[in-house]
């Protein structure tokens, strides 16, 4: 049995506990492992709110010739961003941090997808688009780190473009439409705000991909988790505010940088290896990855079926089915009813959330019917 | 629930919104200079602050300020940071006030009402 | 003294809820508490009002209806979904006719074994009691 296996699951049993412990301190309702999927997705508000007053000041660009007065270029905006606008500092590290926290609270929801067995079969396609939104997430943030334009900026730069250039056949396209160019100019950084704007908006069509197969996905924590993740954020962006690096110069090769755990770990790898094996690590990590779900073969899911003779087209099961697999259909020609339910079995769960939603016995699963359960309701009743 | 048992919630709902209210009054004062003196700038906070005659309340908050932000003392932020601080630490106060009271709403038992 | 037939305490609950597994017999008898029977279920959310009103008619003393941590249903809103229909929010909801005290739904995880057998007595002592006032009457 599947679940006598899960059961014994050190990993799951670990969770089980953890979230056991939360409830007790914190109860159902504030338990945060509840909310799993909407703590990245609170963040991403934060993120974009955040977002909108730096781009208000951002200017993409390395040099501007034509204000000779004062060097106006990205670095220089960010700079007047954080000394000049008053929280603007503030509002810098919120997004920065909040960043970070969104890769964070993204690792906690996969743990628990998966420790808890969330995240197979009929749930592949949450999780295949939940591989995809992660590796957007972490493109996004690694965008953010060139947009700053200081040396840090300059060397992903350059190492972004070894890595592309080692690729064979599409190193040099894709090194180009990077830089935007064959060499780094202001079109560059225009091209790097339009890849950070631009794949964050969507990120927004990833998770209705996330999102179309969960009826009513819980998308918001309550208030009070949400005043806590804000609160965390701002507490460390007062203890350990930004520091900005030295604005980049094209003429100078700067060798050494900060990480960034959260975004910046391929670059740390890139100094460890070879960019081939950079490269296969890569590869085969995001393939491993996206092929979890089926690591584990087990029965396929016995789907609810209709008992066409009994369903009167109230859509009661649609309407409370968790997986959106079922769809209400004209009834055949003949029938007294206008509607008749259908089962999409590659959707189906065997939750059996219709058989409790339908009032006239008109969907069974085929493991547990209805008639079943009613005989051993009377044989408890009466033994 | 009886008064017993009701002393207890109301106790920590009332020491969290203390909390709440004195970090939210820290806020401006921070934004102000007031918690982080060796910033430069302009007094007039500190001018307001003495006219009232509240100076004095102040001082544990810079104590606390020059104790734990010494790597702000440099920063021409530090007053906006100060304030992000306290502010963390007025929702934080608030979340655990509501949380005392909206516990009760979270259920592992239902009674169903009779009709 | 009047003579009261043994009566059933039925449990619907969830395989995944609160673990009962070392609890009952092969019969799904409670062993702590004999008057308790246990019927599983795939997930809460599949139990019907009529189930219940069904185990009451045969006979049942009163039925619990046991679902896991609201929040962490693992189909995601099977035990909201009961829950609601139990306390008339959403359709199918119990008959009118259905006699509310005899039905209690707990939502307990799995590690809330000890809860679980100390609140289905609770729950057997408050059905004697009904059944002593009803007879009284
Ligand atoms: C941008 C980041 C992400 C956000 C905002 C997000 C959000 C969500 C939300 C809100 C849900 C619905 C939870 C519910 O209501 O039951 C969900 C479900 C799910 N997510 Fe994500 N997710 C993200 C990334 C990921 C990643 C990286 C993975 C795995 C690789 C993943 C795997 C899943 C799976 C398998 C489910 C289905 C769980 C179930 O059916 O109970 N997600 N996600
Ligand atoms: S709830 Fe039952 S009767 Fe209503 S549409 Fe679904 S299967 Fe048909
Ligand atoms: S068993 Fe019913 S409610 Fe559950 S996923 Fe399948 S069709 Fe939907």
């Amino acid at each position: 049995m599947v679940m006598q296996k899960l059961y014994t699951d050190p990993l799951n049993k670990a969770t089980l506990w953890l979230e056991h412990w939360t409830n007790v301190i914190a109860t159902s309702k504030y338990n945060p492992f509840y909310y799993h999927g909407a703590l990245p997705q609170f963040y991403l508000w934060v993120l974009f709110l955040s977002g909108l007053l730096l781009f208000a000041y951002y200017i993409p660009t390395i040099d501007n010739a034509y204000a000779s007065e004062r060097l106006i270029n990205a670095w220089t905006s960010v700079d007047y961003i954080t000394k000049t606008i008053p929280f603007g500092a503030v509002f810098r590290g919120l997004h920065r941090y909040a960043g970070d926290a969104m890769v964070l609270t993204i690792i906690l929801h996969v743990l628990r997808v998966w420790f808890t067995d969330r995240y197979r079969q009929y749930r592949w396609v949450q999780w295949v688009s939940g591989v995809v939104l992660l590796l957007a997430v972490l493109f996004i943030g690694q965008t953010g780190y060139y947009l700053v334009w200081d040396e840090r900026s300059l060397l992903l730069t350059r190492m972004t473009v070894s890595a592309f250039e080692s690729l064979p056949v599409i190193g040099q396209p894709l090194k180009d439409w990077f830089i935007n160019g064959k060499e780094i100019t202001n079109l560059t950084l225009s091209n790097y705000l339009f890849i950070h704007i631009g794949l964050s908006f969507m990120l927004l069509f990833g998770l209705w991909v996330h999102y179309v197969r969960m009826a009513r996905p819980v998308l918001t924590p309550p208030p009070v988790i949400n005043y806590i993740l804000v609160a965390i954020t701002l507490a460390v962006v007062a203890m350990f505010p930004i520091q900005s690096g030295t604005m980049a110069q094209l003429t100078q090769t700067p060798t050494s940088f900060e990480i960034d755990w959260f975004f910046l770990w391929p670059y740390w790898m890139m100094t460890k290896m070879s960019m081939g094996f950079f490269w296969a690590l890569m590869i085969g990590a995001v393939v491993l990855f996206t092929a979890v779900p089926w690591f584990v073969r087990t029965k396929p899911v016995e789907t609810a079926e209709v008992v066409l003779t009994k369903c009167t087209g109230c859509s009661l099961c649609d309407k409370d089915c968790p997986y959106e697999a079922i769809d209400m259909v004209p009834a055949p020609a003949g029938s007294r009813f206008k509607l008749l339910a259908t089962v999409k079995s590659y959707r189906c769960s065997g939750c059996g959330l219709c058989v409790g939603a339908c009032a006239f016995d008109a969907i069974d699963l085929p493991n547990l019917l209805d008639s079943d359960v009613s005989n051993q309701i009377k044989a408890a009743a009466q033994s | 629930m009886s008064a017993r048992d009701r002393f207890l919630p109301i106790v920590l709902v009332l020491i969290f919104a203390a909390g709440c209210l004195g970090m939210t009054f820290m806020m401006p004062w921070a934004e102000f200079g007031l918690l982080t003196p060796s910033i430069p700038g302009s007094d007039w906070g500190k001018q307001f602050a003495d006219t009232l005659g509240i100076s004095g309340l102040l001082q544990p908050a810079i104590a606390f300020v020059n104790s734990n932000f010494p790597y702000l003392k440099d920063d021409v932020n530090a007053p906006y940071y100060v304030y992000g601080f306290f502010m963390a630490l007025a929702l934080i106060s608030a979340a655990i006030g509501i949380a005392v009271i909206g516990r009760e709403d979270a259920e592992e038992k239902t009674v169903l009402p009779l009709k | 003294m009047v003579e009261t037939k043994k009566k059933t305490v039925i449990t619907l609950i969830c395989e995944r809820a609160v673990d009962l597994d070392r609890e009952m017999d092969e019969k799904g008898i409670l062993k702590d508490a004999p008057d308790v029977t246990v019927i599983k279920f795939p997930c809460s959310g599949m139990i019907q009002p009529l189930m219940i009103e069904a185990a009451l008619k045969a006979g049942a003393e009163g039925v619990i209806v046991c679902g896991c941590q609201i929040g962490d249903c693992y189909y995601r809103e099977g035990n909201k979904m009961i829950r609601e229909r139990l306390l008339g929010e959403r359709p199918p909801g119990l008959k009118k006719t259905v006699d509310r005290r005899r039905v209690v739904a707990l939502w307990l995880s799995r590690l809330q074994t000890k809860r679980f057998i100390s609140e289905a007595k609770e729950f057997v002592g408050h059905l004697q009691t009904l059944n002593s006032i009803t007879e009284a009457k």
